[in-house]
């Protein structure tokens, strides 16, 4: 198997981890879940700062780690790249240094090191910082030096802790753009750990969610983005060309989630949400509402949470995810939602990779569209242990589209169009399902 | 001049002691510790005294050193840097360990995923990182080593030229000569003040960041 097949099992002060992980070689691996799931130890381990207990990693055909047969390949021995946290500059050198570090502990003299490193901080886009002190260049610039350091080693597998996390909202989306394409450009599987769904949307071609030192979902971001499990209201979107997030109510119907003993009506995929002691959390069974949880939990159907707002003309539902965009229930005759498949690539102009590869379709409402729709996410901030952030919504602006991207609870993903024209340069992408023209 | 010796001593012996202190979990740590910092609190004729009954010549240690090699420290040059090692050191230890637990271990990490082994981690990342504490240790020793007083009158005696420092000078010139006294105290005294001065940022808060 060429790529990153782990199946790690190690405790860490009385935390025990214990996941499977695979990635293929260009693939990149989101590792998603709340604080204290185990992430930042499963990158840990697959770097070699700490040793399995049991199990086995396994790179493009190598053991670098497996205990029952005695063999461990130490860190600075591992073909593996590594961007931390906070990225873990070394402030006595300069930039060019850093990036030439890997190179030069392996003995490659000096002016090769550092032509070498040029070249990385050249492909990053970042080469004029060269000579400076680490501690020098803004969050987004010292991400760059951070993966220029870890490529610049020619890893086989890049592992990115929490890339994000340390940069300003306002740098966060533009850097986001540049780490996927940087991380396509690599070649190898990556991993990706964040505690940030939208993060993990964006840049990860699949995603391992992990709660408690185990896997509890993997899947394809859509996949694993619950199935529209709970509708969701979004108040006054409708028309709007705000670049502000529009407020987002929370569905009072969310039943989806419901903390219970799993029910033997429901499959057990469909229940893989721990939140307590034996207990989980279901997703709905099909297509229909959630009610299915539970036994008869506290369940409204979704649907009729959705339909006040909708009627009232204000609000528009979204409901989330696969649902079939014709049946937009809410949205009434005059603005009946239709789908329009933005494809991939360079179809779809204007629209980041990763909103795409996020799942989404575009649904024309008047002037707006709204690319994919996911509910929120998988923790009830009311009972679970780290919940992670409620709605949350970013705003990119691509000139011709502006997309909402939102994660949490009850939050969506959208994109607007912000001039009429637009509508139909969409479309033309995609004849097959034109946006309706009723604006 | 003895001072350097000893901070080159203290350095070369110090530095990996604190490492040790602060790194590798050993039975009787705080033993070592204790003992290690004890000659701060210890009043240096004390230590002296201690010095004599360990490294004199029918001292404990001592007596083997001469027996096996002839060697015989008291009273010698050695015997001053020796002297001032011992009082000095804790000074360079303590300051290393506390940056040694205080650097972010992480930049270790770091270097070692990026390929840089244990050994060459130390020199390229781990002493580059602590490398302010071990200037300011260097001099805070060097600084305690040149005005060392009680330990070595009592362990090296004070002969001039072999064994005679700078402040045994002045203690002895103060009797005879007050001019050349004086004159020996202002070197001293300028010397504090240009390591105060030097350490100014690490200690003192003043001035602009270093």
């Amino acid at each position: 198997m060429s790529g990153l097949a782990a199946h790690v099992i190690a405790t860490h002060g009385g935390f025990q981890l214990d996941v499977d992980v695979e990635a293929a070689p260009g693939e990149v691996l989101g590792i998603l879940g709340p604080n204290g799931a185990g992430k930042t130890t499963l990158l840990r381990v697959l770097s070699g700062l700490t040793p399995l207990s049991e199990g086995r990693v396994e790179l493009s055909g190598r053991v670098l780690d497996d205990p029952t047969a005695d063999v461990f390949v130490p860190p600075e021995r591992r073909p593996v790249g590594v961007v931390f946290q906070d990225y873990l500059l070394f402030p006595h050198l300069s930039v060019l240094e850093n990036v030439a570090f890997s190179a030069r502990a392996r003995s490659v003299p000096k002016q090769k090191a550092r032509r070498r490193a040029t070249e990385w901080l050249d492909r990053l886009g970042v080469a004029e910082l060269a000579g400076r002190r680490p501690t020098e260049p803004s969050g987004g610039q010292a991400q760059r030096v951070a993966l220029a350091r870890a490529l610049a080693g020619d890893p086989g597998l890049v592992l990115l802790d929490e890339p994000l996390a340390a940069l300003g909202a306002g740098t966060r989306l533009t850097v986001r753009t540049d780490l996927r394409r940087h991380l396509v450009g690599f070649g190898g599987p990556a991993l990706l750990v964040t505690h940030d769904p939208i993060e993990a949307m964006v840049l990860a071609d699949r995603l391992l969610v992990m709660d408690g030192g185990r896997a509890v979902q993997r899947g394809t971001p859509a996949e694993v983005e619950p199935d529209a499990r709970a509708p969701t209201t979004w108040p006054g979107w409708s028309g709007s060309t705000s670049t502000a997030a529009p407020p987002v109510t929370a569905p009072s119907s969310w039943t989806a989630g419901a903390c219970c003993t799993r029910p033997t009506s429901m499959p057990a995929d469909r229940c893989s949400w721990p939140c307590g002691r034996r207990r989980w959390r279901c997703t709905r069974a099909g297509r229909r509402a959630a009610r299915a949880t539970c036994g008869g939990g506290p369940g409204r159907r979704p649907g009729a949470a959705r339909g006040p707002g909708a009627r009232a003309g204000r609000r528009v539902a979204i409901g989330a995810g696969r649902r079939d965009p014709g049946s937009g229930r809410g949205a009434g005759p005059g603005r009946r939602p239709r789908r329009v498949d933005l494809g991939e690539g360079p179809r779809a102009r204007g629209l980041p990779d990763g909103l795409i590869r996020a799942g989404g379709y575009v649904r024309g409402v008047r002037r707006v569209a709204e690319v994919g729709a996911y509910g929120e996410t998988h923790l009830d901030p009311t009972d679970g242990q780290q919940p992670w952030p409620r709605a949350r919504h970013e705003t990119l602006d691509l000139g011709s589209v502006q997309v909402h991207l939102g994660v949490g609870r009850g939050a969506a993903v959208h994109a607007e169009q912000q001039r009429t024209e637009d509508p139909s340069a969409a479309a033309t992408s995609n004849p097959g399902s034109p946006i309706p023209s009723s604006s | 001049m003895t001072a350097t010796a000893a901070t080159a001593f203290s350095f070369v012996v110090g530095v990996p002691l604190a490492w040790l202190l602060a790194r590798a979990p050993f039975r009787g740590r705080g033993l070592v510790r204790a003992r290690v910092t004890l000659p701060v609190v210890l009043p240096p004729v004390v230590g002296g005294v201690a010095l004599l009954l360990a490294f004199g010549r029918r001292g404990l240690v001592g007596k083997y050193l001469y027996e096996w090699t002839g060697l015989s420290l008291p009273f010698t040059t050695a015997g001053v840097i020796v002297a001032e090692t011992f009082v000095a050191m804790p000074f360079l230890v303590v300051t290393v360990e506390g940056a040694l637990r205080g650097m972010d271990r992480r930049l270790e990490d770091a270097a070692a995923t990026l390929g840089a082994s244990r050994l060459l981690v130390l020199p390229r990342v781990t002493l580059p990182a602590i490398a302010p504490s071990l200037v300011a240790g260097a001099v805070l020793t060097w600084a305690r080593a040149l005005g060392e007083f009680g330990a070595t009158i009592t362990f090296a005696g004070n002969f001039p030229g072999r064994t005679q420092t700078m402040p045994l000078a002045v203690y002895v010139a103060l009797e005879t000569d007050l001019d050349g006294a004086i004159a020996l105290s202002l070197v001293l005294l300028v010397v504090s003040v240009a390591v105060l001065v030097l350490l100014r940022d690490r200690w003192l808060g003043g001035g602009a960041a270093a």
